[in-house]
């Protein structure tokens, strides 16, 4: 699997960052750049659920490979469980049933990266920024906060 | 200004209306029978956000397209998300949207979930 060193990484995660930031504030997000740790953690409020819902990035090999997204129990690194994790809104949602968040723009919606995630039709995650336009297109941190905003604000509630 | 000296896209400093649009000297709606909609459109990718102007008449996929090209996105499905948080169908017209002279809109992909 390709790897990037960590000054790329870096250079090219800050170069997104004042865009993410400034998305964050428009949109109400709170968002997080843990720099050492190549992390990016993001949090807003579900519209419907009224309750925090919180995202972890780990970003490692960026952007030779898509982010790692986690959903997380709020103030925590631990993945979500359903009553963490939003539901699904009409039509085809990145909030899988599977808890993963389902977009080519996520590492772990790969099955070969991992084995809950749902995809091995999309030709691996080293292909993530060729993957068909017809599926949720995001191809910097900011573009993917936003597409995770619009798929939340339809969500009805929380899975569990 | 006759229509005709007006481009669509994007309205930089030279634009015959770029005084008016920046410095928010006009205050008001242009007349009904304006062709053109101004609008100010943010991306994820930059803090600041740029002018453009549309025709009326153009889808919103089509002008949502064009500030895309102009904020360095390739490919997509993008369309404009209103400060209400109202995700635009790009297959209608901006007038139809609804969309006003100095709406302020944001880009967003509207590709589906999978």
């Amino acid at each position: 699997m390709t790897a990037l060193p960590v000054s790329a990484v870096r250079a090219i995660v800050q170069g997104e960052w004042p865009g993410a930031l400034s998305w964050a504030g428009r949109h109400g997000w709170i968002v997080e750049l843990q720099v050492d740790e190549l992390r990016l953690r993001a949090s807003t409020d579900h519209p419907a659920a009224h309750r925090p819902v919180e995202f972890l990035a780990h970003l490692d090999s960026y952007r030779a490979l898509p982010p790692a997204w986690h959903v997380v129990a709020p103030g925590t690194d631990r993945d979500a469980g359903p009553e963490d994790f939003p539901k699904a809104g009409p039509g085809n949602s990145i909030f899988h049933g599977n808890l993963v968040l389902c977009a080519p723009w996520n590492r772990l919606a790969y099955k070969s990266v991992n084995p809950k995630g749902p995809h091995e039709d999309w030709g691996g995650p080293e292909s993530w920024l060729s993957v068909s336009t017809i599926h949720t297109t995001a191809h910097t941190l900011g573009d993917m906060l936003a597409a995770i905003d619009v798929f939340l604000r339809v969500s009805p509630g929380m899975m569990g | 200004m006759s229509p005709e000296e007006l481009v669509i896209g994007v309205i930089v400093e030279g634009d015959p209306e770029y005084e008016l649009i920046i410095a928010e000297a006009e205050g008001q709606e242009k007349s009904e029978g304006d062709p053109f909609v101004r609008v100010r459109v943010f991306s994820p990718r930059v803090p600041d956000g740029k002018w453009f102007r549309f025709r009326k008449d153009q889808t919103v996929g089509s002008a949502a397209g064009r500030a895309a090209t102009e904020f360095g996105y390739e490919g997509g499905s993008p369309t404009f998300e209103t400060e209400q948080k109202l995700v635009l169908d790009r297959t209608i017209t901006l007038e139809a949207a609804g969309v006003r002279n100095r709406q302020v809109l944001e880009l967003v992909d509207a590709g589906t979930g999978v």
